[in-house]
């Protein structure tokens, strides 16, 4: 078991450090420009960078991105290293069937579109807080259900978990030989079994203090229209298409 | 499992996003009109699911794997509230951590917060009367499974993916049908362990459950692939590149420069130098007025 909560933590400690990372504290313009157009923004760049095999238009959307990022002041490095993890596996992926067509310009431009893509992405993130994604999405006409739904899975996640480890810590002070995987599994179900009732009981605790506190989920902010990111964008995607 | 952007076609993504809109707004509007299911319980259980998701169990050999819950979220919640509670796991997964993307979002909330939720909880529900336990196996099995193959099936049919759809599959699903014998088995652990200490929440997961939309939404999992095929056939592959060249903007001949000589080739050389220089303007001016516009702080 004790495996089991090891690799957890090890796992998770890296996981919910992106919960802090993406409350980015900096301003820069891109942070105040309204979240719903930031997003049609990012598809915009995905699909782009999506829709082609040529090099020079990925190119030019990776070279928007990056000069997007370096130009409100985000740090390129963060950007390009939370960006390259998949980009390299994605190389890993097409590499078997690359040599085998013999086509090394697929080789590279299959990972640089995922690069690009992913790149557009995480510069979203970066300049989002979670809460104004979700003012976005509201905005793009989500139903409300779904977003309030997300909006308190994302509250109570840490909250969860750490309810997860106090059991699975619990149980683990009270093992007294070492325990087999089979073993493992079946404690750790239980322990999940376990996690899942608290996390009901839980649930009706937390409905009948929303209920005293009042039901209703507020997401506001403030934003600019965006006038000069549409107008970055339009730009790019007129290059593009002129490439 | 995730697959992020770049793997599939837009018409195939733009397809999956389609049938995944039409059953999470089923699902969503199934859970408004239930009595036993709210806002609050699908959140936390949501994030429950999510921090289940975060437990690496050790399996020999030195590695790990994790734990998705699509299945058991269908068997404890019911397939609507299941697909839901699934929905905004993954939802967070590509907002907050980029785990897929926003374009594959469609795909991705349809393997797991679809297929394998409803697969799930299909086939518990036929096997239960024999043993709980070994419907739960089977379900959190064969729903992982299959949610695998779905993905295969997505990206094989991709003419972006080069790989043949049937490596793509086997790829997908041998994988995930050896690991997913480890979500069977939780799964089953879980729910026997639930099942004999509140057997009383089963039913927030039998309630009202007419048998008409979920078999629709059977046969919508069994012809997604066919839509995804077709999709594929009507819409290959760079819709974009294809409607530049129908509008005259793009060009075959060798690359020549941005705009050679600050033209743009098929336009009035005029009209085509004030158009590049109004693209180069607007680019750059973008740029400096959003560096201008920047908060103090």
């Amino acid at each position: 078991m004790h495996l089991l909560i090891e690799k957890t933590v090890k796992s998770a400690t890296s996981y919910f450090q992106d919960f802090f990372i993406h409350e980015y504290s900096r301003k820069t313009y891109l942070h105040d420009v309204h979240p719903s157009i930031k997003l049609l923004g990012t598809l915009a760049f995905i699909i782009l960078s999506i829709s082609t095999f040529q090099v020079k238009k990925i190119l030019l959307i990776l070279a928007s991105v990056y000069v997007l990022a370096l130009n409100t002041g985000l740090d390129v490095g963060v950007l390009a290293k939370r960006s390259s993890l998949f980009a390299i596996f994605s190389f890993l992926i097409v590499l078997p069937v690359s040599v085998f067509e013999r086509d090394v310009v697929y080789l590279i431009t299959f990972p640089l579109r995922v690069f690009a893509s992913i790149s557009s992405l995480q510069l979203f993130i970066l300049t989002t807080r979670f809460s104004e994604i979700l003012y976005g999405l509201k905005k793009l006409r989500i139903p409300g259900m779904m977003i309030d739904i997300i909006w308190l899975t994302y509250r109570y996640t840490i909250s969860m978990f750490r309810d997860l480890l106090s059991i699975l810590v619990a149980r683990e002070a009270r093992r007294l030989k070492k325990t087999s995987h089979i073993e493992t599994l079946k404690g750790g179900s239980k322990s999940l079994g376990l996690f899942l009732l608290r996390s009901f009981e839980k649930a009706e605790e937390i409905e009948l203090a929303m209920n005293a506190r009042g039901r209703k989920i507020s997401y506001r902010g403030k934003y600019r229209a965006g006038f000069f990111y549409i107008l970055y964008i339009s730009g790019v995607a007129t290059w593009w298409m002129m490439l | 499992m995730h697959i992020p952007d770049g793997y599939l076609d837009l018409s195939i993504a733009a397809v999956m996003w389609v049938l995944t809109a039409l059953v999470i707004g089923l699902s969503l509007k199934k859970v408004a009109e239930s009595k036993n299911l709210n806002v609050p319980l699908l959140g936390v259980i949501s994030a429950a699911i999510f921090a289940a998701q975060m437990l690496n169990w050790p399996i020999p050999g030195g590695t790990s794997a994790h734990f998705v819950g699509g299945a058991l979220a269908g068997i404890l919640l019911g397939p609507y509230a299941g697909s839901i509670a699934m929905a905004s796991v993954v939802a967070i997964q590509a907002f907050l951590y980029g785990d897929g993307g926003l374009i594959a979002l469609g795909a991705n909330l349809w393997n797991m917060a679809v297929v394998n939720v409803f697969v799930g909880w299909y086939i518990y529900r036929l096997l239960e009367r024999y043993s709980k336990f070994g419907a739960a196996f089977v379900a959190g099995w064969l729903g992982i499974t299959t949610a695998a193959i779905f993905v295969g099936i997505e990206a094989g049919l991709s003419a972006s993916f080069r790989y043949p759809a049937f490596v793509a599959i086997s790829a997908m699903g041998v994988w995930h049908g050896v690991l997913g014998l480890i979500e069977g088995f939780i799964t089953a652990g879980i729910v026997s362990y639930i099942h004999s200490s509140r057997p009383d929440l089963e039913e927030t997961s039998n309630a009202v459950i007419s048998k008409v939309p979920v078999a629709f939404i059977g046969v919508m999992i069994l012809l997604s692939p066919v839509f995804a095929y077709l999709a594929e056939i009507v819409g290959y592959s760079e819709p974009l590149e294809n409607v530049a060249e129908e509008i005259g903007l793009a060009e075959k001949q060798s690359y020549t420069g941005i705009f050679p000589d600050y033209t743009i080739p098929g336009v009035n050389e005029y009209i085509g130098t004030l158009i590049s220089g109004a693209v180069g303007v607007v680019i750059f001016l973008s740029l400096a007025f959003m560096r201008q516009h920047a908060s103090a702080d």
